[in-house]
């Protein structure tokens, strides 16, 4: 009995050891890699490929195409959204593809790129069978969706008479909107495009778009790093200007 | 409602998440058995020094909840700048997190044995470790057992807790999955039955485990 108990207690440990020593090899030591840090929960921008494990998505390519320009490797590292920017505080990546939208709140403690896409309006969803909504007052009092920290969160945060619901992720605000808890759901248009391309019958949402300016996505580097920022903004600019931004939207279908 | 198809294309990811749930789930009580037992022992000891520092551990981590712990470590972790996967921070809050709810136990333990035993064993020249090793051991891993295999159950379901910091365990693999499919039910469904599936595993064998002990207690 001791003797099993030992065996399994001394295999615990040497597995634990093993995998302590092989995530070591895994931290890059040299510094030509480009650690990325993204919430792969968005498609079409960030997501896990289902097939191959891989994240993939409009701004792994983007973040993918600046590592190229730079001659860096490119090392992706998946955590959840809201604590990106931490990391980035404590140097543990060195830049966000997440679609992160440049606001004034955020610029106090990152540093923004060019926006590399500056077109995707922002909706508001409720079923068809509710009364069109002609302005947005239409919906005060009424529970509206939002996934945390997204750009519609920040926009309708500031208008008192909207009651949110904060929602972690697009899959559980749709989840709810199909399940009558909530009113409607507010997000980027093209955050959408997979929902609808995922339903069998004629889908029975109407749309709405917000009085807004649309949503734009940007890098975000250290408030130390102007180094990098200054490069990557030379980057977006000749990757606008040779079609690559244009090629990848329409690759991912924005 | 339930769509198979679905868990017949998916299950192998979900397959993955059972694998770093386990992971989490048994590392952690190894490392939780290991502080558990320490503290334990302090606890049960005469140094009061020693006992007012382990008592200052356990309150702590007794009175805050193990979402905020494994965030805390893990940012705690960065901030110092240690190179620390997710998957290991978590298993190590979640470690320290059980050590603290094990001492009780195996203070429990300890302290049952009567205390006559422990004299004689004095008169017959024990030293200390023997003690612990042929007296106090044998008669405290029957009361520490069964409160071991609740343990391990409660930090099998814990372990979906470690998806807050992005660890791609079993809950974390299906939200990814949701996330994708849209199709809530399945998946949530799907993944309430493995958890059931482990953790009624783990309590049979633990049930096995506990009758070949306390069998040859009584022979």
């Amino acid at each position: 009995m001791k003797k099993i108990l030992i065996g399994i207690i001394c295999c615990l440990f040497v597995y634990a050891f093993h995998q302590i020593t092989h995530d070591k090899k895994n931290i890059p030591q040299i510094k030509d890699v480009l650690i990325v840090g993204t919430s792969a929960d968005y498609p079409p921008y960030a997501s896990i490929d289902l097939k191959t494990g891989k994240i993939v998505g409009f701004d792994i390519d983007i973040a993918q195409e600046v590592a190229r320009r730079l001659n860096k490797k490119i090392e992706i590292k998946d955590m959840p959204f809201n604590s990106l920017i931490f990391d980035l505080f404590a140097g543990q990546i060195d830049m966000i593809a997440a679609g992160l939208t440049p606001d004034e709140r955020r610029k106090k403690t990152v540093l923004f790129s060019k926006s590399y896409l500056d077109s995707d309006p922002l909706l508001l969803v409720t079923k068809k069978e509710n009364p069109a909504i002609k302005k947005l007052s239409d919906v005060y009092g009424k529970p509206i969706a939002v996934n945390t920290g997204y750009t519609c969160d920040m926009y309708l945060s500031t208008i008192p008479e909207i009651c949110l619901v904060r929602l972690e992720s697009t899959a559980d605000a749709l989840m709810a909107l199909q399940a009558d808890s909530i009113y409607g759901f507010a997000c980027s248009q093209s955050s959408l495009h997979l929902f609808l391309k995922t339903q069998k019958k004629e889908h029975s949402f109407q749309f709405f778009m917000l009085p807004t300016q649309s949503d734009s996505y940007a890098l975000a580097f250290a408030k130390t790093n102007r180094q990098l920022q200054a490069q990557v903004n030379i980057i977006i600019d000749t990757m606008e200007q040779d079609q690559t931004l244009a090629t990848l939207k329409e690759k991912w279908g924005i | 409602m339930i769509d198979f198809n679905l868990l017949i294309e998916y299950y192998p990811l979900l397959l993955q998440g059972v694998q770093l749930s386990l992971q989490i789930a048994f590392l952690g009580c190894g490392i939780g058995a290991c502080v558990g037992t320490l503290l334990g022992i302090v606890l049960s000891g005469n140094n009061y020094l020693a006992k007012l520092f382990a008592q200052i551990y356990v309150s702590i981590i007794r009175g805050t909840p193990m979402l905020i712990q494994i965030t805390a470590t893990y940012l705690l972790l960065k901030i110092s700048g240690v190179p620390i996967s997710a998957l290991w921070s978590a298993t190590i809050s979640i470690g320290l997190n059980s050590g603290a709810y094990l001492s009780q136990t195996i203070l429990t333990g300890i302290t049952s044995v009567n205390k006559g035993q422990l004299e004689a064993a004095k008169t017959l020249g024990f030293s200390k470790a023997q003690t612990i090793r042929y007296i106090i051991f044998p008669q405290a891993i029957r009361t520490v057992l069964p409160n071991l295999e609740s343990e391990i159950v409660t930090l099998i379901k814990d372990s979906s807790l470690a998806s807050t910091i992005g660890v791609y365990e079993l809950s974390n693999q299906g939200k990814i999955i949701i996330s994708q499919t849209f199709d809530a039910p399945t998946i949530y469904f799907a993944i309430a039955l493995i958890y059931l599936i482990m953790t009624t595993t783990i309590t049979i064998l633990m049930s096995l485990l506990n009758k070949k002990i306390n069998y040859h207690a009584k022979s």
